[in-house]
């Protein structure tokens, strides 16, 4: 009966750490166990799969941005897919394209705020700017038509400073996204 | 007892074993939120920050700023970090150059009563300008194209075991 009880509680203290679990674990991969003879067979008879090493999932799914002419194309893996683009007018989903990383869906979703604000701002800043502009050369040139000038540079300046802030937290959001890949 | 005795050290073989298992699992992630980098911008300047803490490496594009020492322990990295190099000094000098050939250009031949040759000159000014902008943006663009790839590969080679 002792021995029997020794015997439960070395394998009760083994199971947790057997090097099967802890690898899979640190791969993010679901431990599945079935006692059915069933799955037994059926996992004999399935070709295997060769379990996915960092140097693969970095390789197949990391991300990084790229600038092309005044959009930014975000890239995923050595090959070079892209998976979303930005520009002034158009933001990335990035939240969904780097959904699985905590931190990353965070500076994500500061991204999109941002840059919102930012492409608002600045296009409200430079049609203010240009009817200021407009105004001054013509008859209707007032008093007004400097603070308009001045309102409108302000907006620009105030957009191009929130959508340097936004790109940044995109650029955060994929060191994020590519940190949690290692892990 | 020598048989409990034995049982007792396997559990602590076992669980010696998994610590170091789980520590090396870890390992390229520690490396990468000490070490891997990023752009950032601030202020229209581009900064390279490396790891976790954002400490600033280098103003890109800055003289003085060295991409391929900074990536120096990736040999892919250094490859994408030379194309960087090669690209974003005559970029920018290119670029300068077609946008004061331009503005120059445009400011002579908006000028009334110019003679005709100097009004050809100004255009031709302007058209070489706009093509110089336009090559300059290319190189520009490639060089940054290389910066992003090298900062790829050289967080890459951080998480990848060598």
């Amino acid at each position: 009966m002792l021995k029997s009880f020794r015997a439960f509680c070395l394998a009760a203290s083994i199971l947790p750490f057997c090097s099967s679990r802890i690898l899979a674990q640190a791969d993010g991969v679901d431990v599945t166990t079935t006692g059915s003879k069933w799955g037994e067979a059926i996992a004999a008879a399935s070709p295997k799969k060769p379990a996915p090493t960092a140097e693969s999932t970095y390789d197949s799914r990391a991300l990084r941005l790229e600038s092309d002419f005044g959009r930014i194309r975000i890239l995923q893996g050595a090959d070079g897919l892209v998976v979303g683009t930005a520009g002034i007018f158009k933001t990335a989903n990035a939240e969904k394209i780097v959904a699985g990383s905590a931190r990353a869906e965070t500076e994500a979703k500061l991204f999109r705020e941002s840059h919102r604000r930012g492409a608002l701002s600045a296009a409200v800043g430079a049609v203010t700017l240009v009817v200021g502009i407009v105004a001054s050369s013509s008859n209707a040139n007032n008093a007004a038509t400097p603070v308009i000038m001045i309102a409108g540079a302000g907006g620009m300046v105030w957009g191009a400073r929130q959508l340097n802030s936004a790109y940044s937290s995109l650029s955060r959001a994929i060191w994020w996204y590519n940190r949690d890949l290692a892990r | 007892m020598s048989r409990f005795f034995l049982q007792a050290c396997l559990v602590i073989c076992v669980l010696a074993g998994g610590g170091t298992m789980h520590a090396q699992a870890n390992i390229g992630s520690t490396e990468y939120d000490a070490a891997a980098l990023r752009v950032e911008s601030s202020w229209g300047k581009r900064l390279l920050v490396r790891g976790r803490d954002g400490t600033v490496v280098g103003n890109i594009g800055s003289r003085g700023f060295d991409l391929s020492a900074a990536v120096a322990s990736s040999p892919n990295a250094v490859r994408e970090a030379k194309e960087f190099d090669r690209n974003i000094g005559k970029g920018w000098t290119i670029l300068s150059i077609g946008i004061v050939a331009w503005g120059v250009g445009g400011g002579v031949a908006r000028m009334d009563g110019i003679d005709p040759i100097v009004s050809v000159a100004a255009w031709s000014g302007v058209a070489a300008g706009t093509a110089l902008m336009f090559y300059g943006g290319i190189r520009l663009n490639k060089a940054f194209t290389a910066l992003s790839r090298s900062i790829w590969w050289y967080n890459r080679d951080l998480v990848v075991p060598k």
